[in-house]
């Protein structure tokens, strides 16, 4: 009985698509992609202004910070007196650690990483959009 | 997965985008052909088509490779097609149809049996079954095609129609009572 119907459904009409068909589907993708990227440059192109303000004063901060922590005085230690620092550096690395300005450096590599991701979209999406424009 | 749909999924998702062309070629006639076959408009089969390789290329960055492309391809077409049909509101049951999928009248009757000769000379008439066909409601004559005509297996139906296999199975019995109904009634 299956085979019967089977063979019934092979007779049907053929249902093909118009000529051209695939270019005009292949079109509709590509301006779809644009619409995409538009709608991406427009959200990363604000995100990337934004975040390289916020690389510029994360940074101040952070120079600020590192100032008033001292860990600059570790550093000089570590080229004047290597031999002392071998000799303790369980501890050294512990007062390095400690003095780490950890709020101040997140803050300036979360910005840099929003800058630079943000960055990246608009490059990609700048090749894209303006030819969907 | 067929290898050669693998390849092009795979270069399509590193960034070859010609391989999304290849795919398109591949599947082109096979989406049309399904969605012309429901909607029954070369207009709407065009839309249908558009909808689901622009929704594929959407979505193909999640899709399980190791997976039935066309399987999942074709439940995207289905998604599409029911989309536009409840835009025209022509995706309408029976008054017969319960919620539970099931039919109170065809669910009461004898399961198909083979089409007796004449009926089935008569049914080797285009223009005859294709009439018959379109008396059938886009969801059974969906299960129909997809059977008989792409030759799927049921449970590759379930997953594009996201239905339990046994409904699939009792709907396709159903389909199957009511195109023979059709076929024997004279034109």
């Amino acid at each position: 009985m299956e085979k019967e119907y089977s063979k019934l459904f092979k007779k049907l009409p053929p249902a093909l698509p118009p000529k051209g068909f695939l270019a005009l589907v292949l079109a509709r993708i590509v301006k779809e992609e644009q619409r995409v990227a538009r709608q991406r440059l427009w959200f990363s192109a604000p995100m990337a202004f934004v975040s390289g303000f916020a690389v510029v004063f994360t940074f101040q901060y952070l120079a600020q910070d590192i100032t008033q922590s001292g860990i600059a005085g570790y550093f000089s230690m570590l080229f004047s007196d290597g031999g002392t620092v071998l000799s303790y550096w369980r501890e050294f690395s512990l007062s390095l650690a400690e003095q780490v300005p950890i709020l101040s450096l997140t803050l300036f590599l979360g910005a840099t990483l929003a800058l630079l991701g943000s960055l990246s979209s608009v490059i990609k999406n700048m090749q894209t959009a303006p030819r969907y424009a | 997965m067929d290898p050669d749909d693998k390849k092009l999924v795979t270069d399509f998702l590193e960034g070859d985008s010609e391989a999304l062309g290849g795919l398109l070629e591949r599947y082109l006639n096979l989406v049309y052909r399904f969605a012309f076959r429901i909607t029954r408009d070369s207009h709407d089969a065009e839309d249908v088509t558009q909808a689901t390789f622009i929704k594929v290329w959407h979505n193909l960055h999640k899709f399980d490779v190791e997976k039935n492309f066309r399987t999942w391809l074709l439940s995207i077409a289905h998604n599409s097609a029911i989309d536009l049909l409840r835009k025209r509101k022509s995706f309408v049951f029976s008054d017969f149809d319960t919620l539970e999928g099931g039919n109170s009248i065809t669910d009461a009757l004898p399961d198909p049996t083979p089409l007796p000769p004449e009926i089935f000379s008569r049914a080797e008439d285009k223009k005859f079954l294709d009439s018959a066909l379109s008396e059938l409601s886009p969801a059974f004559r969906e299960i129909l095609i997809l059977h008989h005509e792409e030759g799927l297996t049921f449970s590759e139906i379930s997953s594009i129609v996201s239905k339990p296999l046994n409904t699939v199975k009792s709907q396709y019995r159903r389909a199957l009572l009511t195109l023979r109904r059709n076929l024997e009634q004279p034109r």
